[in-house]
């Protein structure tokens, strides 16, 4: 077995920050979607809740491997991310027009398509959606490669 | 551990931030509600309608009903629950939605009663006997007079109140005028159920007439017979086009439509036939003649002639 180095608990520390920025990401987009359906009203579309479902674990799971710090953290946290990422970017497609109607998987409810928050006439929710799982999705890669190097 | 604080305190900070958004969104929304009932309070609250509870209340209930209505009737009693659980907390305005035909007289009694500060005690009464008076939405409002003795109205008083031209005004003309310019199309469903029925099918010598029911309204039922009948009656087989039944049986009277010219062609200048509706006190003699000039003035004779003369000769055989 072997002792840790110096060197080995610095780079360890560091990624701790970066994996604990994610975290701080996830909580932030959690509770920011929270705070769109349940104290704004906006029911949220089906690839919303995909998107809800690849989210809110992160929540969890990442002070899983925070507590202790677990250098693998990447194996089970940068799925979550990555399919959140894709189902982000098909959102903000489908919104966008790109992707035609018959693909939509939303045929109740509300309309995936319908663009209900739109900061500064371009920040829309799969954006801000987006931006968080790719930043995650991001800081996980680079704290993995730092920590097998 | 100082890790774990930091995660600790960050959930916490982050949980706040949520609770504390979430309060002042709210606050901020009810301020703007507010702010849109005040600016149109006027429009829910009319000067001088009936109001019950503490002037000074912070909720407002205007609720709108028809003496006549049922649903009203059930939900007066929850309203009055309401008012008496949360004492001098509610303020309660009444005002009328009179749809029922005849309701609108009625309404006149309650305002009247409003007068002598009686109107909840009428307008509990009128409900209490609402089954008598207003049987299955058909409201015979003279008997309401029957119901209401036992409040303690000056009725001499109550009667003289109800026949004020300010009055007919505010809880008359409207009603009249929607009475007065839709009554006519009563006859649109007399007209198309004669045609479904398959009488004209079945007895093609039958004649029928609609008297004073106007003329304009027609082609769009035409339309809509027609229409329908190719896309959900074909099974009734009948051997003319729908409103051709019209056309070969059927006979309209008219004494004063505007806009005939176009509409004639699409009827059948063999169909129409004018009427003075003669000695109404409501008929246009003795105006009959300039208004047939102006009515009629931009066609050929010969439909004029028809429609003032040949067609009610045929029907009714008068040669």
């Amino acid at each position: 077995m072997n002792v840790p180095s110096r060197a080995q608990d610095s780079t360890d520390a560091s990624n701790w920050a970066l994996v604990f920025a994610c975290w701080l990401i996830a909580c932030v987009s959690t509770l920011g979607s929270l705070f769109f359906s349940e104290v704004m009203g906006f029911p949220p579309c089906v690839l919303c809740w995909y998107q809800r479902i690849c989210m809110y674990p992160l929540v969890l799971i990442l002070p899983a491997g925070m507590f202790p710090f677990d250098r693998n953290i990447v194996r089970y946290a940068a799925p979550l991310s990555v399919l959140g990422t894709l189902i982000a970017v098909f959102h903000l497609l489908l919104v966008a027009g790109y992707i035609p109607e018959s693909i939509k998987p939303c045929v109740q409810g509300v309309p995936c398509s319908e663009v209900q928050v739109e900061w500064f006439g371009f920040v829309t929710i799969p954006l801000l959606s987006g931006l968080s799982f790719l930043v995650i999705t991001a800081l996980l890669i680079l704290a993995h490669r730092r920590s097998s190097k | 551990m100082k890790q774990k604080h930091l995660v600790i305190i960050s959930a916490f900070l982050l949980l706040l931030a949520f609770v504390a958004g979430g309060l002042l969104y709210k606050s901020q929304k009810s301020d703007a509600a507010l702010k849109v009932y005040q600016s149109n309070k006027s429009t829910f609250i009319r000067q001088g309608a009936p109001a019950h509870g503490n002037p000074a209340a912070k909720v407002d209930i205007v609720e709108f009903l028809d003496p006549a209505c049922e649903t009203c009737k059930e939900f007066y009693p929850f309203v009055k629950k309401l008012m008496a659980a949360h004492p001098d907390k509610i303020r309660l305005y009444v005002r009328y939605a009179p749809f029922h035909s005849g309701s609108e007289y009625v309404v006149k009694i309650l305002e009247a009663a409003n007068m002598q500060g009686k109107f909840f005690e009428t307008l509990e009464a009128v409900f209490a006997a609402q089954s008598n008076w207003a049987p299955n939405h058909k409201p015979q409002p003279e008997m309401v007079w029957n119901y209401i003795g036992g409040v303690g109205l000056d009725i001499k008083k109550l009667r003289q109140d109800m026949d004020t031209p300010e009055m007919e005004k505010e809880f008359m003309t409207q009603w009249r005028l929607v009475r007065s310019s839709l009554f006519q199309l009563d006859t649109m469903e007399v007209l198309v159920s004669l045609i479904a029925s398959g009488a004209c099918e079945q007895y093609p010598d039958f004649r029928f007439v609609l008297g004073e029911s106007g003329v304009t309204w027609l082609p769009y039922v035409f339309d809509r017979l027609d229409t329908e009948y190719e896309d959900r009656a074909r099974s009734l087989n009948f051997s003319l086009k729908p409103s051709d039944y019209f056309r070969r049986q059927g006979y309209v009277t008219y004494q004063q439509d505007q806009y005939l010219e176009p509409i004639i062609p699409l009827i059948g200048e063999d169909n129409i036939i004018w009427g003075a509706d003669y000695p109404h006190p409501d008929c246009i003699w003795p105006e009959s003649r300039r208004t047939l000039e102006k009515n009629l003035s931009g066609l050929p004779e010969r439909v004029r002639r028809k429609i003032t003369y040949d067609n009610v000769v045929k029907l009714y055989g008068l040669r």
